[in-house]
């Protein structure tokens, strides 16, 4: 601390804790405590729609008075006097049930803005995310989907990361680079709906198909296929990830010495038991980076499922926007979101694990 | 333990290869004994790791061929030929243990792992390193991982083994014991050994031949003391140690014995390079060929004056004031009469003709 200190100045070292501490409280801590805090309490929010709603029929019924107060008095202005009390008597009552129902009115509203503001604590809401069924399918499926996608990511991106890195001679590998790069300074939501415009059913896929004979892009039944839904999505999601993944791994075989490429061919190697034997090792914490980004990105998605599905899939996040957006049950949206952060840090140690890479090596 | 290959010859037939415009290596032809150990000897750039590129079959020569054992090479792949190459830096493989190094060849055709290790083993015993096997790479020394680099290339039964200046990354003496070790593990296994360094020392000590090379060019091709005493043109008389260069003309040539003309005066050599009357030349003479003489009876005399000298341990360099500020220098062994010898004092330096090589002019090593 002291040489730290000595070596940059205390206004520099004050300015570097003062900005980091910053970063971890306001960025990481308050948001994670707060989310997690929610997770603990919620509203009775039937109630609350339920004493509304009460509300809501009891003002109606409070017109239904006035009007039958009016009338009654209007019929006392013109009846004969022998009906006179009897009128006089039901509008009384009139009067009466209105101050009774004004009552009421004025003791449902004091409930209401009592409940809307009060808070139960409990595990309610986390009750309520293990009991339900469908979404607990949903969440299984987005697990498995994003795996899926971590998966075929790497196996479409392990060549181009090693041919970037090992074989492109250096103008080629830079030109590649940039091409890989140039479709990330278009905003994220502009690509998927440009990936919407190749799959659907009078898309750009079709319209190629089409010039084979393979498909027939005018007919209205049945309708072209489109490729929207669970394949769609998946599609989608290595498009839009890809230098996620690309990167790491090129970052980590770029520094393997050519040599031991080479010497392993001198010794005989194919190329399979070069690539087995010594590349992939030695890329060893730039899969599982890679592969902890597309998984984390996959699996926290939103864009891409809700655009790409065609209304055919349902991702985890969507059914979180709902609570959140929809509800407004902010405290279950909270849950949700808390269980969608334990599924990723269990997957990133679960990587860690099977990879054998420590912490270290993947700041690396 | 024995290897059983026989090493191959390796033929190179005007081998030359181009790499756009530059010549890296032009008409390459010689041919290397089964069981030699050869060394290409020259200065960076002069085309030697190229030629060790063209055996091993990283590249193909653009022009000529390259023939293991009789059979061209042509298009056949480093991992097809019979030759296994040792690179400068090793490249051992650090992800791996020291045995699993060695026995990669084997595991790449397809030997189980009872019988890898065991033959692991067996090589770690001929390089001097049992008891290292499960060891990282990374927890060896230089000289260690250098011989694990040998041990490697030798399990695959190599025909030729190729090494492209290994020890250059070693200091003195360990490198002086590697000389040693290379050499004997050569004889024991009799594999061919083509051995490319920029150090003569290296070179001459553990050679049964050398090909002097610059600027792609074989210049020389001959036993370690055959290229020494009998250099066929001025490279290799100014690369292949210290030599005394006397520039002249031909005045007179018999019997072998070429009088050059020079500023010094006449002075006479061997005409192994059968110059005529009227050719530049230059006559070399080795440093401990030359005398400090006073009346004495020499083919050759300069008289001149002692410049300053080196004290180098065993033997004296003596530097003898020379024409256009080229030095004269004299080896002498250090027998103390060096302490006589102060700078000022007049000299007379004098060498047989047996003792000097006439030489046409051309490229020189450079100082």
């Amino acid at each position: 601390m002291r040489d730290f200190v000595r070596r940059y100045g205390i206004a520099m070292t004050s300015y570097i804790f003062l900005a980091c501490g910053v970063w971890v409280i306001v960025m990481i801590l308050v948001p994670q405590l707060v989310m997690f805090t929610y997770t603990f309490w919620y509203q009775d929010r039937n109630l609350v729609g339920e004493l509304y709603n009460e509300i809501d029929k009891s003002y109606a019924s409070l017109d239904d008075l006035d009007a039958a107060v009016e009338d009654a008095t209007d019929r006392l202005a013109k009846a004969a006097s022998g009906d006179k009390p009897a009128i006089e008597g039901a509008r009384d009552a009139a009067v009466q049930r209105r101050a009774d129902l004004e009552a009421k009115i004025k003791q449902l509203e004091t409930r209401y803005e009592a409940e809307k503001k009060r808070i139960y604590w409990g595990m309610r809401n986390y009750k309520y995310l293990a009991s339900n069924e469908d979404h607990r399918i949903v969440f299984i499926k987005t697990i498995w989907a994003s795996v899926l996608v971590t998966v075929l990511a790497l196996v479409f991106c392990y060549p181009i990361a090693f041919y970037l890195a090992k074989v492109a001679p250096g103008e080629k590998a830079a030109l590649l680079m940039l091409g890989l790069i140039v479709p990330y300074w278009v905003n994220e939501l502009l690509r998927v709906f440009a990936w919407q415009m190749i799959l659907s059913g009078r898309g750009v896929l079709n319209l190629v198909l089409s010039l084979f004979g393979l498909v027939d892009i005018n007919s209205f039944n049945p309708p072209p296929p489109n490729y929207l839904g669970n394949g769609g999505v998946i599609v989608g999601m290595i498009y839009a990830y890809i230098l996620f993944m690309v990167f790491p791994l090129y970052n980590t075989i770029e520094t393997l010495d050519r040599n031991q490429i080479d010497a392993a061919r001198d010794l005989g190697a194919p190329w399979w038991r070069i690539h087995w034997r010594i590349v992939i090792p030695h890329a060893k914490p730039g899969i599982a980076v890679g592969c902890i980004m597309t998984f984390m990105l996959a699996a926290g998605s939103y864009a891409v499922p809700m655009i790409l599905s065609g209304g055919r899939s349902q991702w985890f996040t969507q059914i979180i926007y709902t609570w959140t957006n929809d509800t407004q049950d902010m405290n279950l949206g909270a849950t949700y979101a808390l269980a969608l952060l334990l599924l990723c840090i269990v997957f990133i140690m679960a990587l860690m694990r099977l990879f054998r890479v420590s912490l270290e090596d993947i700041a690396k | 333990m024995a290897i059983d290959v026989v090493g191959m010859n390796v033929d190179l037939d005007a081998a030359t290869m181009r790499f756009g415009d530059f010549t890296a290596v032009r008409n390459a032809t010689l041919q290397i004994n089964a069981g030699e150990f050869f060394s290409f000897l020259g200065p960076s750039g002069c085309g030697k790791t190229t030629i060790l590129r063209m055996v091993s079959g990283f590249i193909d020569p653009t022009e000529g061929a390259i023939r293991i054992g009789g059979e061209d090479m042509r298009g056949i792949g480093p991992n097809k030929r019979p030759t296994a190459l040792i690179f400068q830096n090793l490249a051992l493989f650090p992800l791996m243990k020291v045995w699993e190094n060695i026995a990669f060849g084997l595991e790449v055709r397809g030997v189980d792992r009872v019988s890898r290790r065991k033959r692991a083993d067996e090589l770690l015993d001929l390089i001097a390193l049992d008891g290292q096997a499960d060891k990282m790479v990374s927890e060896l020394s230089g000289g260690q991982r250098q011989r694990v680099a040998v041990a490697r290339a030798l399990a695959v039964e190599p025909a030729v083994l190729l090494l492209d200046e290994p020890l250059s990354a070693l200091d003195l003496k360990l490198r002086q014991h590697m000389r040693a070790e290379l050499r004997s593990i050569q004889k024991r296994t009799g594999v061919t050994f083509v051995y490319i360094t920029h150090d003569q020392g290296e070179a001459l000590t553990m050679s049964d031949r050398v090909a002097v090379m610059s600027q792609g060019v074989i210049q020389q091709v001959g036993a370690g003391d055959d290229i020494y005493n009998n250099p066929t043109t001025a490279f290799v008389a100014t690369f292949v140690g210290e030599n005394n260069a006397l520039f002249g003309r031909v005045m007179e040539t018999s019997e072998g014995y070429a009088l050059v003309d020079t500023v010094f005066g006449p002075l006479r050599g061997r005409n192994t390079a059968h110059l005529v009357v009227g050719d530049r030349a230059v006559v070399f003479v080795r440093p401990e060929r030359c005398l400090l003489v006073d009346g004495a009876e020499v083919d050759n005399r300069i008289d001149s004056k002692i410049d300053h000298l080196d004290f180098e341990g065993s033997f004296v360099n003596l530097f003898v004031r020379g024409a256009d500020r080229r030095d004269l220098v004299v080896n002498r062994p250090n027998d103390g009469s060096y302490k006589t010898l102060t700078p000022g004092k007049a000299v007379t330096v004098g060498f047989s003709a047996d003792d000097a090589v006439v030489l046409a002019e051309g490229e020189m090593a450079r100082e």
